[in-house]
């Protein structure tokens, strides 16, 4: 059992970056926003070409990761999203077009074929009886991390409350003098921030392919984030951890193949008992 | 005079309408229509790795083909449709292909869900489908011959994975790594059925069931790991055994590991780098030591630079098995190719290894075996290849080393 919590865990960590960054676009936008794990996605193969192609450590790697998923997705809420800014349907059509867009692009340049980091990641090693490898912990730490941070942000920063207040009531943001413009902007840079770290640690789990962000985590990040409450990133947090472990865990009682069946089960029925989600 | 401008009207006429007739039998437009082949493939989604190489695989049949002067004098066009691997979308390509293209033929489908949602259409509409996927369910259909596959049936890949474990390896603890697919709840069937039949299905200690696109498969592998077993068999794709390879790596599970040729290729091994080290790769391999295999590799590792996989070479041999089926009729309508497909593949015809010996033996009256490059091609009574030579290879030091047994698995359908 111990063993399974712990697996719980490490998806939990992967998933949960996903799931922070998508409520926090929903936050500031309010509007689901589909083409988030094609950012993961790039986030993904930036990493990959400068660690594989120009020779840079993995981690140093993400630096710039960071800044060029972070230039993308700026230049596509300038570009698309800041013009259709409360017209929910038109967004989710225009975020569904942009995750196509993107992942074809990213099949274009990369191609099709799976491609890994030059990393070697290490064996496991057996702690009272837990199995766990160094990079499984690097999972867990760096989402823990990556919480904290967000917790500081928006608990004790200006811009963090700006966001807060975004996400509680937009128009009184707006009329209590917050930019939103600015708000905004900050807000999709931290989450395209959340999505290529994400990619880049889900890099490093599965091989790379253009479907990596939509595939792998999208969908649980999606029952995460709405299972916490769409918006809420604390609410993403719980979701994540919840969910993850209550798949992983479920391989002891059920089929395995009944593990991405049960995140819809819960997301079902999280959306008929409480539609807003636990913390929304 | 009068008769002076007779003559040069007259001259003037004829030199006219032969010129308009000279122009009319020479214009590019009567080169003959085109012949049409529907081509339907993942090209994007989760197995778009393997659409590639079928797309890449068929490329080099056409211009081979069109190079030796084309079908019956008509250039061979192939029209692309991407199904994702999605039934839905498989449906709606071959309809468009049928109903819009007017396509004579259509190549493709890796999944067995897809070719069972697309049969109903290509049986009403009476265009010959040549496909790559394992299913049963095909082999028993009632298609009027329609359906062919150009791929052991999943039935011959049980067959095979039995005996590997059973006769070869003799293994007394396995556990069945099944993904959630038409395909290998197929192929674990009649594992588990030839098993029971040699009386080994007690050694038979587990089965582990789990779905395709999932990031993770620690869970499954510590379920694997849980019943002890000495092997654990793959019924999956490239995406998850990837995973699994690289996961079960870093834990550390020391049983051993059987997976299918068509999901592990060399580009996977060099991939999962030393985990993939023992792994054991079963399956009917494409014949290496054949004229047709090689020039294929030869000019698909010059055009592309990398060794693809098996279903490139399958897709190869459908577009030119339909070739030389219209050549053969002289017809190149959808049931004169259905009619002479079977005839063009099999003894004791003369073999030929391309389009060019084909056309060529048969313009000499000659009947011909088309030897191809995924097997021998020979298409048996239900419309399945009839042998496969069945390999078993193993990764040492990163290269996949072997064979560590041969034998051969037949369909148990002759023509």
């Amino acid at each position: 059992m111990i063993q399974y919590l712990w697996y719980g865990l490490v998806m939990g960590g992967l998933v949960c970056l996903t799931a922070l960054g998508l409520s926090l676009v929903y936050g500031a936008m309010k509007f689901p926003f589909f083409a988030y794990g094609d950012f993961v996605t790039l986030g993904a193969y930036v990493t990959y070409s400068f660690n594989l192609t120009l020779g840079w450590g993995f981690s140093i790697s993400i630096i710039p990761s960071i800044l060029i998923t972070s230039s993308v997705g700026v230049t596509t809420y300038w570009l698309i999203f800041r013009r259709l800014r409360g017209k929910e349907i038109p967004s989710i059509i225009a975020s569904f077009g942009l995750a196509f867009l993107l992942r074809n692009l990213i099949r274009f340049i990369w191609g099709s074929y799976f491609r890994r980091y030059n990393v070697k990641l290490p064996p496991a090693t057996t702690f009272l009886g837990l199995r766990y490898a160094p990079h499984e912990v690097m999972f867990i730490a760096t989402s823990v991390a990556v919480m904290l941070l967000l917790h500081f942000i928006l608990k004790y920063t200006k811009e963090g409350k700006a966001i807060r207040a975004l996400a509680d009531n937009f128009d009184l943001a707006k009329l209590s003098g917050i930019n939103v413009e600015h708000v905004t902007i900050y807000t999709w840079i931290l989450a395209s921030v959340y999505a290529s770290i994400a990619g880049s640690l889900l890099g490093l789990q599965v091989a790379i392919t253009p479907d990596l962000g939509w595939f792998y985590v999208f969908i649980p990040a999606w029952a995460a984030a709405t299972f916490g409450g769409m918006g809420s990133a604390y609410g993403a947090i719980i979701g994540s951890y919840f969910i993850s472990i209550l798949t992983e865990t479920s391989v002891i009682y059920l089929p395995a193949v009944y593990k991405q069946a049960l995140s819809f089960i819960v997301l079902s029925l999280i959306v008929l008992l409480k539609p807003e989600g636990i913390l929304g | 005079m009068i008769r002076r401008k007779w003559a040069i009207t007259v001259i003037i006429m004829v030199l006219v309408v032969a010129g308009s007739l000279t122009y009319y039998y020479t214009r590019p437009e009567v080169k003959r229509e085109a012949f049409k082949i529907g081509a339907v493939t993942p090209v994007t989604g989760m197995a778009a790795y393997i659409g590639e190489d079928e797309v890449r695989g068929i490329e080099i049949a056409v211009e081979e083909i069109n190079e030796a002067g084309g079908v019956l004098g008509r250039e061979v066009v192939v029209i692309y449709e991407d199904n994702e691997m999605n039934p839905d979308k498989s449906v709606l390509a071959v309809t468009k292909l049928i109903e819009i293209d007017k396509v004579n033929a259509i190549v493709g489908f890796y999944s067995t869900a897809s070719v069972m949602a697309v049969c109903p259409t290509i049986i009403e509409k009476k265009i010959p489908l040549l496909f790559m996927a394992g299913g049963e369910a095909m082999t028993f259909l009632d298609d009027d011959d329609y359906v062919w596959r150009v791929e052991a049936n999943n039935n011959m890949y049980a067959t095979g994975f039995a005996k590997t474990v059973w006769e070869i390896y003799d293994y007394k603890s396995v556990v069945l790594l099944t993904a959630n697919h038409p395909w290998a709840y197929d192929t674990a069937k009649n594992f588990k059925r030839y098993s029971e039949e040699v009386g080994l299905i007690d050694r038979i200690v587990g089965e582990v069931f789990y779905d395709f696109g999932m990031a993770s498969y620690r869970s499954e592998l510590e379920k694997v790991n849980e019943f002890n077993p000495e092997v654990a068999v793959s019924f999956g794709l490239e995406s998850d055994i990837n995973i699994m390879l690289t996961e079960k790596g870093i834990a550390g599970y020391t049983w051993d590991f059987i997976g299918g040729e068509y999901a592990i290729s060399e580009r996977l091994i060099e991939l999962v780098g030393e985990y993939a080290e023992g792994l054991i790769v079963a399956g009917a391999h494409s014949p290496e030591d054949t004229v047709t295999y090689k020039r294929f590799l030869d000019k698909f590792k010059e055009k592309w630079g990398y060794v693809p996989i098996h279903h490139a070479w399958g897709m190869y041999d459908a577009i030119t098995l339909i070739s030389l089926a219209a050549e053969r009729a002289g017809d190149i309508s959808p049931t004169a190719i259905r009619d002479n497909l079977r005839e063009v593949s099999r003894p004791p015809g003369e073999y030929v290894t391309s389009f060019k010996e084909g056309v060529a033996a048969l313009r000499a009256g000659e009947e011909i075996n088309y030897e191809g490059g995924r097997s021998n091609s020979d298409l048996d009574s239900r419309g399945d290849v009839y042998k496969v030579t069945w390999k078993i290879l193993i990764v040492r030091e990163g290269k996949l080393v072997g064979p560590m047994a041969m034998f051969e698995v037949t369909s148990g359908n002759p023509w």
